[in-house]
């Protein structure tokens, strides 16, 4: 098959640019720790409200600076629906559903990830600035998706 | 003019598929301006409800019944009239899919199915939604089987000859429709009926998403690869070119089946259950695809180029300015062409593994898919029907029609620009994509989006006004133009371009290494999922 | 007789790599196009 000479020099600087975004990205990925929420922890989502630690969904202090909040996502709220940190903190989120696929994603943050029923989803952020910050539901959930949210408040 | 009953077939698939494009527009204009906050819809009809026929009637049923007619005039025009039993299939075909089209139809609007066209577990609605659907795809598949069909009996009488390269690509296209489907096909009569039913109460969420998305990104390709036949095939006659190379655009082709399918994972980066293995695996798998689009920009170019050289143009650039602009045959899809490069940067950024959490479900998305296949992928279909619906009833594009056809693609073009342009920007601040009006409680961050979703409204209105046009316009050319002879253009291969390999035409070979991909990326995640799932869920109707 | 057949090939195939320099320059363009918004999003990952 004749490929132009310049159709090469194309495809060969576009397979290189490629090889060059999947390099960056799996880098950061398998050397920096920074992969996409995968975590494979299974819950009945039945029974998910009665089940530790999800019959307490609470913000907890686990370290300096560091905290978890176990969350439960469920038609049209999350709880809990109101957490303060102090800035410079460590969150780790610990979510699941009751009842349909949700989505949780913190606005001008990486902070966006997947709810599905019998699944537990897991990511960490660190606060640096201080603000009241929005955690919102952005997949539908049904009628009211549209009012589910709640706040995270940072204090400086 | 191609054989009168190929004709009226692929006209009965074209009429459903604008009467899908109107309906669904409108749900389109009232979602932008709901979204807005300008209007508020009467309480008798939902936001999401709209949503759920915007996206069916635009992403599944215009698509796919444009795609199919088009093939079957395609077909018909370079392989010959029809042989009876594919035209009597495409037609019993046709009943199905226009049948599960109303029925689907019928029960988004009856508030039964509002679980938005992607339809996930565990919402549930009516059965009829997914026994529609299933008569959509089974449909689909008897029009498959018929173009595959008139293939191979072409094939057996002209003694192997090599296929016309527009045949081939149509065969290719249901190809990779056919393969992609059996997913959809598979949650929708395995999992979804019954559960809707009631034979069973609970239902695996994460498998039916993967089979799900199994099917939803081959068909952006579905979508694309036709757009992508008239750019290789039908514009280099349009612009008084020649093919670039025969060859290479078969290859491109092969490369679509065997890279677009194993890919769905890079739709699921942020959910749960699926190692981060699988999902980067199946990235690079994505990064794959992206070639063959590089060898369509450059073999497009190199048309351009090509015939600009030759009708005499100058310099670096020269061939740029003597594309037949004013032909809104070439316009349409040029627009269409030009979009693609915004398009495809945002969709590598999309798939970029964990790129994925700056934008997944946000507003950015909604941008991304309206400059692919509301942009790209419709402008060409647009810039067809122009040619296309003329050439099938008999009768002839006037220059005034080609007029304003032109308006109506600059219209779509800046419509689009402002809807999808805001949509992106916001996108990246956040916004939700899929969700009504709402500040959350005026929260700061959300009332600063509002201003954005203004100029959605705006894009949204003014490409409510460009259908608006392009209805008019269809149906002058089916019903009231001059009666007359059209062109189908099909280009020809440039005399000095090598033959094309019979490899190409190896079917065994391409669908064998299709499958055999599709099986290393999918088995281990797919089995994993089955064996370690967790207990499945009942259904909610949640509207 | 195939020698010159093959000559005048040669001379087809170099007149044809000469013309799509305009081609070439336009792909690059798409392609500096896809890296700088790329970049552009990287980098906004990356402050975040």
């Amino acid at each position: 098959m004749h490929i132009h000479k310049y159709e090469k020099i194309w495809l060969w600087s576009g397979a290189v640019c490629l090889t060059i975004f999947l390099l960056i990205v799996g880098v950061s990925a398998y050397a920096m720790g920074n992969q996409p929420p995968s975590h494979m922890e299974t819950i009945d989502p039945k029974k998910a409200a009665l089940t530790a630690p999800f019959d307490k969904p609470a913000l907890t202090k686990i370290g300096d600076n560091e905290y978890e909040a176990v969350m439960l996502a469920q038609a049209f709220t999350f709880t809990p629906s109101k957490m303060t940190v102090p800035k410079g903190s460590t969150v780790h989120f610990k979510v699941t559903s009751t009842d349909v696929v949700h989505g949780f994603q913190i606005p001008a943050t990486n902070v966006n990830m997947m709810i599905t029923p019998g699944y537990v989803s897991k990511i960490s952020h660190t606060f640096d600035k201080p603000g009241k910050y929005l955690i919102l539901c952005n997949e539908y959930c049904g009628v009211g998706h549209q009012v589910m949210a709640v706040t995270l408040e940072v204090t400086s | 003019m191609i054989d009168k009953r190929d004709a009226q077939l692929s006209l009965g698939f074209l009429s459903v598929s604008f009467m899908a494009l109107f309906i669904g527009a409108i749900a389109g204009l009232l979602q932008t301006l709901v979204r807005s906050g300008t209007i508020e819809l009467p309480l008798s009809i939902g936001y999401y409800q709209l949503l759920t026929a915007h996206g069916v009637l635009l992403a599944l049923i215009f698509t796919t019944f444009f795609i199919v007619g088009f093939l079957y005039a395609g077909i018909s025009k370079t392989m010959g009239a029809l042989y009876d039993v594919p035209r009597r299939t495409g037609w019993l075909g046709f009943a199905m899919m226009t049948f599960g089209t109303i029925l689907a139809t019928i029960f988004i609007l009856l508030n039964k199915a509002t679980v938005l066209y992607t339809f996930y577990a565990p919402l549930q609605a009516s059965p009829w939604f997914y026994v529609a659907l299933v008569h959509v795809v089974v449909g689909s598949w008897l029009c498959a089987f018929s173009m595959w069909n008139q293939y191979y009996i072409w094939k057996r009488r002209t003694k192997n000859k090599l296929s016309p390269l527009f045949s081939y690509m149509a065969v290719m296209t249901m190809a990779l429709w056919f393969i992609a489907t059996l997913g959809v096909a598979a949650t929708v009569i395995l999992q979804f009926i019954p559960w809707s039913i009631g034979w069973v109460d609970k239902i695996d969420i994460l498998i039916s998403r993967t089979l799900f998305w199994y099917f939803g990104h081959p068909l952006v390709y579905f979508w694309l690869l036709p757009a992508y036949m008239c750019w290789y095939v039908v514009i280099p006659k349009i612009i008084g070119g020649k093919i670039f190379s025969d060859a290479l655009a078969r290859l491109s082709f092969v490369l679509f089946l065997l890279f677009s399918i194993p890919v769905g994972f890079h739709h699921q980066l942020l959910e749960p259950g699926i190692s981060h293995s699988w999902k980067f695996f199946q990235v690079v798998l994505t990064f794959m695809v992206i070639v063959p689009s590089l060898m369509t920009a450059f073999s497009m170019f190199a048309v351009f180029e090509t015939a600009g050289r030759k009708k005499g143009a100058k310099g670096l650039f020269g061939w740029f300015k003597v594309l037949p602009w004013k032909d809104v045959r070439f316009f349409a899809p040029m627009m269409g062409m030009l979009i693609f490069v915004p398009a495809g940067a945002g969709g590598i950024i999309n798939a970029s593994h964990q790129l994925n959490q700056v934008i997944h479900n946000t507003l950015w998305v909604t941008g991304h898919f309206h400059l692919t296949v509301a942009s790209t992928v419709a402008l060409t279909f647009f810039g067809i029907a122009y040619w296309l619906v003329p050439y099938l009833s008999g009768r002839t594009l006037t220059p005034q029609m080609n007029r304003l056809g032109i308006i109506q693609t600059i219209l779509w073009t800046v419509g689009m620009a402002f809807m999808s342009g805001a949509m992106h920007l916001v996108g990246l601040f956040g916004a939700p994509r899929r969700t009504a009006y709402t500040t959350y409680s005026d929260h700061p961050q959300a009332l600063d989006w509002v201003p954005y979703q203004a100029a959605m409204a705006i894009g949204g209105t003014i490409l409510f006004i460009a259908i608006l046009l392009l209805m008019y316009i269809i149906g002058y050319l089916a019903f009231k133009a001059p009666k007359g002879e059209m062109d189908f253009p099909v280009g020809e291969v440039e005399e000095e371009a090598a033959a094309t390999p019979v490899i190409l035409e190896n079917w065994k070979l391409w669908v064998g290494i299709c499958a055999a991909l599709i099986l290393i990326a999918y088995t281990i995640p797919f089995w994993h999922m089955i064996e370690h799932g967790p207990p499945g869920s009942p259904g909610y109707k949640f509207w | 007789m195939p020698q010159l057949q093959s000559e005048y090939k040669e001379k087809v195939k170099v007149k044809k790599e000469k013309e799509l320099l305009g081609t070439l320059l336009s792909v690059m363009g798409v392609g500096l196009f896809i890296v700088l918004s790329w970049a552009a999003v990287y980098l906004l990952y990356l402050s975040r």
